[in-house]
């Protein structure tokens, strides 16, 4: 089997949903926007080269529909010749287009393949704009209609995880993050966005356009403390302990990881950020699906010949402070290393994006800390879980 | 005079609410404030944004605060050109209101009147500071708060208002706004503050005196006495102690004359919680505090708080449960008991008061009861009172009282009140005016001819117009035309079988002779829906020692779903069965049916609630013409049960209707649009207004919302009119409605799943949440599936019935008998 090398991971910067910097924004301008600024880190590399172009998109639907890989490469200005699809496995489907990507190149049929990941959800609701059960899940396994915060509250109940720790942990996140935006952290890998915006000047009747450049991640929370933290109500049970302060937020963003072949780095002159190791996904019962990285880290790392102990960097994404304490918990994981810039109670969580988001994440700090091994991992809505190890070069 | 556009000048809490009730109204309206630093219409544009937060809603939908203009005096004075009405609504302080006026007069227009809403200020003081040729476009307009739920406005003359412009603000008010108009003299508080709050200071003079604590006095000057439930003390917690404060200083320093000035004052205590910033609800503590979910009250034997348990004698209660004001204050003034005592003085007080200032302060007695009844929400006015309670005994009572020195002042009652002639002052020939020594008949302005039946007082002749026919359930009748009206006799306005078949008998008898049929009743609510106990007659399940106590609660509760002649044929039950209860909830349905598919219109005028089966009935209707003030819902999943006199079938008609009009590629999906009916009704939700019930979907776009109840019966007859003028066909029996079939119920199923397992609802919830669910989708077939009005009215009985002999919603109707709200299980 070959290697499959990362030449470039980058990101737009992740905005809050619904009201935040990218409410106009479509989610395939995001993408088209992730997928140039790699290919700007690869200029050697003569784009008819790509040989697909794979997105996970978690609500693949209206804005981010209709095979949003295809339509994004084509609008970034990739040759016609250049393939592309859409992948959905919920919240891992970026970290999955990675894999994929991985895969074609390890099997030796591809050089150069895109992976990318996109969402909009200010522009798609989650779970979609046609909300439609089939009856049969009332027969057998109506868990699958549990909504992902009460499958915390389960996990919450299950693991005994206490409404105070998780508030803690999501005001470590947020305290984590801010520091990380405050150092430059994320410099390298956000590709900063300019957002042009047209909405209509009623006073002077004309279309008022406005453009500004977004280069920081939106979520983090400066004004947030234990107190504040401890005043919101639980939402998704009667007594619970999972709130909309220790649960990941909605939110916007795209990123891209172009990786290679052996061969192609040496043929177009490409100087590699890292290398792939290994991804395995798992299946959880529905109603605990937040435990789901306890079953595929294990998996990921017999796969990559790895311990735990030679990750430096977990990303384990915070969908709920819950389930990432339950996973901490359950896999005894060092927290100085578990997200050490924060996560997505405070970075926020674009579903289906996430997943090479965190890639970037991943890779750009383990280099810069000269570190050699992490891994990102996360749960996935219906009971699963997904995690890929990395090689940072 | 027509107001087009209207400027509201002071963005407070009155300011604000007034242009929020223009919007109501679709009348165009600015908001004007001060200018604020960067955005010079922020505070102007915070003042409207928190008018969506305010509960009870002064606006009649969540959307209408968008129509407000925000505007500030820098930039905006030159707006003010194009208003028709400027109402004034800042700080009550005569030099910031001259100064203001000096600087917008140049920019009115010449037929623009202004209004100030001023509560304390003298009117004609204020025209002085405007000049002179502009004073007979002034006037007072003074509004109640909440000025969309109070429904008086006092009008008030400067000495050189022109008369005809006064009538057409008066027209504005009454038939535009909705309001009710009482026309007073520029004195001190004017009418109703001047009498509500002198009654207020009386309640408080007497406790002391009587020593009685603030809860026993709020238990008793509630509900007993045909006041708000909040009583006295309750409604200065309000109100606000620091606003009731300033008002009682005014008439301390402007009433200087008042024989009783020297009780225009409020005691230590009360200053004492004003200056430790306790000014009631608003400071979350005032006279009463919320601790947890228990009410506490400041107890003055110890100065602290303890809580709220007042009780009221037996005897005394027996006394105030009495519904003759005769033998209700002849009670109280003879029982030796120290709450009888307290409670006669006070209004032995008010009504002294009120007739030595009824000649200063108002032109006639009417005025006064008007503004005390519209402003401060009495049943009856005081002079009614009086008047039902034997205006010479009670009279002779005063008399006697002041003469040994018990009331608060000394001076004699006015002669034409002590009048040995005397029966009262309200009669078929208007109410007593002291000033012309004579009966004045009600105003003769065009607009009140709007008012089929006016607000009517005690003493003045009923309008009855002619009956078609009388049952012990219904009254079908009309005015001198073809259009046939049906008022309910049950009550509470409930549905059982009697005024079923009086329904159908209406319709018949309409159809036969009558251009329409318009159900409306006399005062509301509208129907409180079906008559549960009645009902429940024929459910073999309940054991005879339920029925029995069902009854007794029933006696016993004021919010009673039982009908009367329920109670009776509930007794006959012995050989009850849920075959005959199945047979009623056909009816119901066959009721409806025939409402509908009527040969006449059938218009439901609507005002205030129109509940389950009230509900459904209106849906049923060729129009509903309802009152702005109509809160219309399905709430029957409160009593464990779901509509099942066609409401669900007519929701479900309605998403299949506007999912056919957006169609694409000739496919229909219903789901989104049945989404929000079937949340309606699985939470019971009722409209906070008209409007509301247009966006639940209750109320069409070709129904009508008529802001002045008054005018209801007016409109409705318009309507029936109009329908028919356009040669009135019922609509075609719909025979291919298409359903959300069982995808559509899984979704809904799987959200409450979420509700269930979060532990929002019960179990019971669910089981009803899946019924409501399936009988919208059209039960468990292929989405698309198209069905019949039968079918679905199929679905709602089975339901209906499977869920009736379920033991917790035989719980749950009990509950509601014995307590009047709805129990959760």
């Amino acid at each position: 089997m070959r290697e499959a090398y990362i030449v470039s991971a980058r990101r737009t910067p992740v905005g809050k949903a619904i009201r935040g910097m990218f409410r106009n924004t479509r989610p395939d301008d995001l993408l088209v926007h992730a997928i140039r600024s790699v290919m700007l880190d690869a200029p050697g590399l003569d784009p008819a080269e790509i040989s697909d172009v794979i997105a996970g998109c978690a609500m693949p639907e209206a804005e981010q529909g209709m095979n949003v890989a295809r339509i994004a490469l084509l609008l970034a200005g990739l040759p016609e010749s250049v393939p592309g699809y859409t992948v959905n496995r919920f919240c891992a489907s970026g970290l999955q287009a990675v894999a994929l990507a991985a895969d074609r190149i390890r099997l030796g049929e591809a050089d150069a393949v895109l992976a990318a990941g996109v969402e909009s959800m200010s522009m798609v609701p989650m779970m979609g704009n046609k909300v439609a059960f089939n009856p049969a899940i009332f027969e057998r396994e109506f868990a699958i209609a549990y909504g992902m915060g009460l499958t915390a509250e389960r996990v919450a109940g299950k693991w005994n995880v206490s409404r105070e720790d998780q508030d803690a942990y999501a005001l470590q996140s947020h305290l984590r993050a801010l520091s990380g935006i405050n150092n430059g952290e994320f410099e390298e890998e956000i590709a900063p966005y300019a957002i042009v915006e047209r909405t209509a000047d009623l006073d002077v009747r004309s279309i008022s356009s406005s453009e500004r450049i977004a280069s920081l991640d939106e979520c983090p929370r400066p004004d947030t403390s234990m107190e504040a933290l401890g005043r919101l109500k639980a939402v998704f049970a009667q007594n619970g302990s999972v709130t909309a302060g220790n649960s990941s937020q909605m939110s916007d963003g795209a990123a891209a990881v172009l990786l290679c072949s052996e061969e192609a780095l040496r043929r177009y002159n490409l100087e590699p950020i890292g290398r792939f190791s290994g991804f395995s996904v798992a299946g959880v019962p529905p109603e605990f699906m937040g435990i789901g990285p306890v079953e595929a880290i294990p998996r990921a790392l017999a796969k990559a010949g790895l311990k735990l102990d030679d990750m430096s960097w977990i990303e384990l994404n915070e969908a709920f402070a819950a389930q990432t304490l339950a996973v901490m918990r359950e896999m005894h994981l060092e927290p100085d290393i578990v997200n050490p810039l924060g996560g997505a109670i405070a970075l926020g969580h674009p579903l289906g994006a996430t997943g090479a988001i965190r890639t970037a994440t991943l890779l750009h700090g383990l280099r810069k800390r000269r570190q050699r091994y992490g891994m990102v991992t996360m749960c996935i809505g219906t009971g699963m879980g997904a995690a890929g190890i990395f090689e940072a070069l | 005079m027509h107001i087009r556009r209207v400027a509201v000048l002071g963005a407070g809490v009155m300011g604000a609410q007034i242009a929020a009730h223009l919007v109501n109204a679709n009348v165009e309206t600015l908001l004007f404030e001060l200018p604020a630093e960067k955005d010079p219409n922020a505070n102007a544009t915070s003042a409207i944004e928190n008018l969506v937060k305010l509960e009870p809603s002064p606006l009649a939908g969540p959307a209408r605060s968008g129509y407000i203009k925000a505007a500030n005096y820098r930039e905006h004075l030159g707006l003010l050109h194009d208003c028709d009405l400027v109402i004034e609504a800042i700080a009550e302080r005569m030099d910031l209101k001259a100064d203001l006026y000096l600087r917008i007069f140049p920019h009115l227009n010449s037929r623009a009147m202004l209004a100030s809403n001023t509560s304390g200020l003298s009117i004609n003081q204020l025209a002085g500071t405007l000049p002179e040729p502009f004073r007979s476009r002034f006037c007072g307009m003074h509004f109640f708060n909440p000025p969309r739920y109070m429904h008086l406005v006092e009008l008030i003359a400067c000495r050189e208002t022109d008369a005809n412009l006064l009538d057409g603000l008066e027209t504005f008010l009454v038939s535009t706004l909705g309001k009710g108009v009482v026309r007073a003299k520029d004195t001190p508080g004017f009418i109703a503050n001047r009498i509500g709050v002198f009654s207020m200071l009386t309640t408080r003079y007497h406790a002391q005196k009587y020593n009685l604590g603030f809860d026993l006095v709020d238990a008793m000057t509630g509900r007993y006495l045909g006041r708000p439930k909040s009583a006295t003390f309750r409604t200065l917690d309000i109100v606000g102690l620091d606003v009731f404060s300033r008002v009682v200083d005014n008439m301390r320093e402007n009433l200087t004359d008042d024989p009783w000035h020297r009780h225009f004052e409020l005691p230590g205590w009360f200053s004492h919680l004003l200056e430790q910033g306790a000014l009631g609800q608003k400071t979350r503590r005032g006279i009463y505090q919320k601790i947890g979910k228990e009410i506490h009250v400041l107890d003055l034997h110890t100065n602290e708080y303890r809580l709220s348990d007042a009780k009221v004698d037996e005897g005394v209660r027996r006394i105030l449960s009495e519904r003759d004001w005769a033998k209700k204050l002849a009670g109280l003034r003879m029982s030796p008991h120290r709450q009888a005592q307290f409670l006669w003085a006070i209004f032995r007080d008010v009504f002294h008061y009120c007739a030595l200032h009824l000649e200063q302060i108002a032109d006639n007695a009417r005025d006064v009861d008007f503004a005390v009844r519209w402003g401060f929400g009495w049943e009856k006015g005081p002079f009614e009172i009086w008047q039902e309670a034997g205006w010479q005994q009670v009279a002779g009572w005063i008399s006697a009282d002041i003469e040994q020195g018990l009331a608060m002042s000394d001076v004699p009652l006015p002669g034409w009140a002590s009048d040995p002639l005397r029966n009262g002052v309200h009669d078929g020939e208007g109410s007593y005016s002291p000033s012309g020594r004579s009966q004045t008949a009600r105003p003769d302005l065009p607009v009140y001819r709007r008012q089929m039946f006016p607000d009517r007082l005690s003493g003045e002749p009923g309008i009855h117009g002619e009956t078609i026919f009388e049952t012990d359930e219904v009254r079908m009748w009309r005015m001198e035309d073809d259009i046939a009206i049906l008022s309910f006799k049950s009550k509470m306005h409930t549905l059982g079988i009697g005024v079923l078949d009086g329904m159908l008998r209406a319709v018949e008898e309409a159809e036969r002779n009558y251009g329409a049929l318009i159900i409306w009743q006399t005062e509301p609510p509208f129907s409180y829906g079906a008559d549960l106990l009645q009902l429940m007659q024929g459910v073999q399940p309940f054991e005879d020692g339920i029925i029995g106590r069902m009854k007794q609660a029933a006696s016993r509760v004021k919010y009673t779903i039982a009908g009367g002649g329920g109670l009776n044929e509930l007794f006959d039950a012995a050989t009850g069965n849920v075959l005959h209860v199945e047979a009623v909830v056909e009816k119901f349905q066959g009721v409806a049916q025939r409402l509908k598919y009527s040969e006449v219109p059938v218009i439901a005028a609507v005002d205030g609630l129109a509940l389950g089966g009230g509900c459904e009935f209106s849906l049923h209707c060729a129009r509903i013409v309802a009152t702005l003030e109509s809160y219309i819902g399905l709430v029957e999943v409160g009593v464990g049960l779901l509509p099942s006199g066609g409401g669900c079938k007519e929701m479900a008609l309605r998403a299949f209707k506007e999912a056919e009009r957006f169609a694409r590629d000739g496919r229909i999906e219903v789901f989104p649009y049945l989404r929000r009916y079937f949340q309606n009704i699985a939470m019971g939700e009722v409209s906070k207004s008209a409007e509301w019930a247009r966006e639940m979907g209750y109320i069409r776009d070709s129904d009508r919302i008529v802001m002045n109840r008054f005018e209801l019966l007016h409109v409705a007859h318009r309507e029936a009119r109009a329908l028919n003028a356009t040669a009135y066909r019922p609509p075609l029996h719909e025979r291919k409605i298409a359903v959300a079939g069982r995808t559509g119920i899984a979704t809904l199923k799987a959200a409450m799943v979420n509700m269930k397992e979060g532990g929002f609802i019960s179990d019971h919830d669910y089981e009803i949440g899946c019924r409501i669910a399936e009988t919208l989708c059209g039960g468990d077939v292929d989405a698309g599936t198209l069905v019949d009005e039968q079918w679905l009215l199929d679905l709602e009985r089975r339901n209906f019935m499977e869920l009736l002999v379920n033991f917790k919603t035989r719980d749950r109707i009990e509950y509601m008998l014995k307590n009047g709200k709805p129990l959760r299980n």
